[in-house]
């Protein structure tokens, strides 16, 4: 009787040991594959994500700047934060909004641009073109000629937050996303 | 020993199985993972293509402004929208820049036209774009590129802008005139020929309608508006008729009737009103004539100087000195005398255009206040608080037309010591200016700039074009 309760024992206990041995090399495995997986899906995702909020608060900066809202007003600023959405613009954001002018000689002045936040980041229109191509460079694609009196409106958004270490190809200079539009 | 051998064989192949199956988990998960990355990736990638279409058609509008001939115009336009279009999509990895408007690259294609309607008095910019958008992982799947096409389009509505600049004798002082005329000029400058009308009135003690409206050709014609902006010369009055030369610029707005367009009045002016013109055939006093013979209506301009110690009048509504510029109608007008004190008893309570002289608006100012709350006998104070609540009137009457909503704004230099400066309260209620204690939502807002020095006029006529042009485009 003891024989036969051993033999039945014996190839559950075997079965179980084989089960635990799976799971183990399930779990080297996975160590080794899903979780640098999961960790480059988490970090591909929230900068897409904030790259894609990034955009869109770019865009609506430039053309409600475009359009005359008067962005050294508290108010307006608020509402451009709002648009955000959750990212968190007031400690790692910025927004620089330039007024280009075309002169009669065709040179370009940026008088006064706006900041807005205080996050990292420097105008690359300033920069003279270090990092942003020449604006004139830019505008003058295809032929197109600068005629003098003409204004353009310049976004640039600039957001670094220490969460993402990810440097997401399309939109980003350093760690940080950067966005520009001209308007 | 059968069995034995079995069961170690499928011991080894249950130790395998945990690749198996994590090979297998991957192949299913790599193409989830693909999709998911190359599909948020995508969507970014066609809201930045959206955002830069959506730039590319209000820079377009914008510029529909710029060049001589609506031909001229139009070409600018398409081809600056696409020059905004490149510069946009220029950061975005993968995608080709279109070499010139209406032309495809490799992996996008993009046409900016501008189609005007005539009736509606609108030009729109419309942008037709379509990409391929490069993916990465979903390669393996052998999809490469995602397609995707968007037609967005802007307005421009045409602009008629009447222009109403004093040329009183405190605009002698020091550059007034001459930075008044170069501004202007430019401000001109920035509108379209060929679409956009701009009629000129210039005023001192009456308004003299330079240039009528409609008047397309307010660059080519001859004499163009700048033309006659340059001509204009200061006189020796001091008299400003203002809700006379505001009227005459709202009677070619209203005769133009576009409702359709943007219907903009631009004041400019370094003083407050001290005339205004009427018909005083009913307030002649007993026994008086001031014709020889009797005319009725007989409308003529009661004047008085910014400080208030003189006051007179001429019977010819276009009363103006012999030193103004264009010539003067003859003053007085064909068989009058001149309005002198005893002449007539009372003012008319509204002026030749309709405009209340009475009550309509009362401040204090350096002068001791503003009257006009009745019928009123003849003296400096009441000639100046009917000219200011004419002029006030006027403008509320103006902004009151629902059909075609006028704009007004207005610009008031403040340099010359020797003139009583504009009213800023006045002038700011008179625009509807935002910051007015008197702003009224329903109607068209405008704005008031205070300029001190001449030299800073320049800004003030670009900060008001700049709104002009921004509300013609939204």
């Amino acid at each position: 009787m003891r024989a036969i309760e051993y033999k039945a024992q014996r190839p559950r206990a075997a079965l179980r040991r084989r089960q635990g041995s799976a799971i183990v090399e399930f779990a080297l495995v996975g160590s080794f594959i899903f979780l640098p997986l999961l960790a480059g899906l988490v970090s591909v995702g929230v900068s897409l994500v904030s790259a894609i909020q990034v955009a869109n608060l770019n865009a609506n900066a430039g053309q409600m700047f475009a359009a005359g809202t008067d962005f050294t007003n508290a108010a307006n600023q608020a509402i451009l934060w709002r648009v955000g959405g959750s990212l968190d613009m007031a400690d790692y954001g910025k927004v620089i909004l330039s007024e280009i002018d075309v002169a009669p000689d065709f040179s370009l002045s940026c008088p006064n641009p706006i900041t807005i936040g205080t996050g990292p980041g420097a105008s690359q229109y300033v920069a003279g073109g270090a990092v942003l191509p020449a604006f004139s460079d830019l505008i003058q694609t295809g032929g197109y000629t600068l005629a003098s009196g003409q204004r353009f409106y310049l976004a640039e958004t600039f957001y670094t937050n220490p969460a993402l270490t990810w440097v997401f190809a399309p939109a980003t200079t350093s760690k940080g996303i950067y966005m520009k539009a001209v308007f | 020993m059968r069995a034995l051998r079995s069961g170690s064989l499928r011991k080894e192949r249950k130790h395998g199985s945990a690749i198996i199956l994590t090979a297998l988990f991957l192949v299913v998960i790599i193409p989830i993972i693909g999709l998911a990355v190359d599909g948020a990736n995508v969507y970014l990638m066609n809201n930045q293509v959206n955002s830069a279409v959506a730039a590319a058609v209000l820079a377009g509008t914008r510029s529909l402004s710029t060049g001589e001939t609506v031909d001229q115009q139009r070409i600018g336009a398409q081809n600056l929208a696409q020059a905004v279009f490149n510069a946009d999509i220029s950061g975005i990895p993968g995608l080709a820049l279109p070499s010139a408007n209406c032309t495809s690259s490799t992996n996008v294609s993009s046409c900016f036209t501008v189609l005007p309607d005539d009736k509606t008095h609108l030009r729109k910019v419309q942008g037709v774009v379509t990409a391929n958008l490069p993916v990465m992982l979903l390669g393996l799947m052998h999809v490469y590129t995602v397609p995707v096409s968007m037609t967005l389009s802007a307005s421009r509505r045409d602009v008629n802008i009447m222009m109403v600049l004093d040329h009183s004798a405190g605009m002698a002082y020091s550059t007034a005139l001459s930075e008044m005329k170069n501004d202007a000029n430019a401000f001109v400058r920035l509108f379209a020929n060929g679409r956009d009308n701009i009629g000129l009135v210039t005023f001192t003690g009456a308004p003299y309608l330079a240039a009528p409206l409609p008047n397309k050709d307010f660059l080519t014609s001859s004499p163009s508006v700048p033309d006659m902006i340059n001509s204009v010369t200061v006189p020796m009055t001091s008299y400003l008729n203002t809700a006379a030369a505001l009227s005459v610029a709202y009677e070619q707005l209203h005769q133009l009737n576009e409702p359709g367009a943007l219907n903009v009045i631009v004041l400019f002016t370094d003083g407050i009103p001290g005339a205004f013109t009427g018909d005083f055939a009913p307030y002649l006093a007993t026994g008086q004539t001031i014709c020889s013979t009797s005319q009725s209506p007989l409308v003529g301009v009661l004047y008085t100087n910014p400080r208030e110690t003189l006051y007179g009048g001429f019977a010819s509504p276009n009363w103006q000195t012999a030193t103004d510029n264009p010539p003067p109608d003859t003053i007085p007008a064909p068989g009058c005398n001149t309005i002198g004190a005893g002449l007539i008893t009372y003012m008319p309570s509204s002026d030749y255009f309709g405009n209340s002289t009475t009550g309509a608006y009362t401040i204090n100012n350096n002068s001791g206040g503003y009257y006009g709350d009745g019928t009123l006998n003849v003296s400096t104070r009441n000639i100046t608080g009917a000219s200011v609540n004419a002029f006030d009137a006027a403008a509320s009457r103006i902004r009151g037309d629902t059909s075609i909503q006028p704009v007004i704004y207005a610009i008031g230099l403040t340099v010359n010591p020797a003139v009583v400066p504009p009213d800023p309260t006045l002038m700011k209620r008179i625009t509807n200016d935002p910051n007015s204690a008197y702003f009224n939502p329903s109607q068209p807002s405008g704005q008031y700039i205070e300029v001190p020095t001449p030299g800073a006029l320049q800004t003030a006529f670009i900060s008001i074009a700049s709104q002009v042009l921004k509300l013609a485009a939204n």
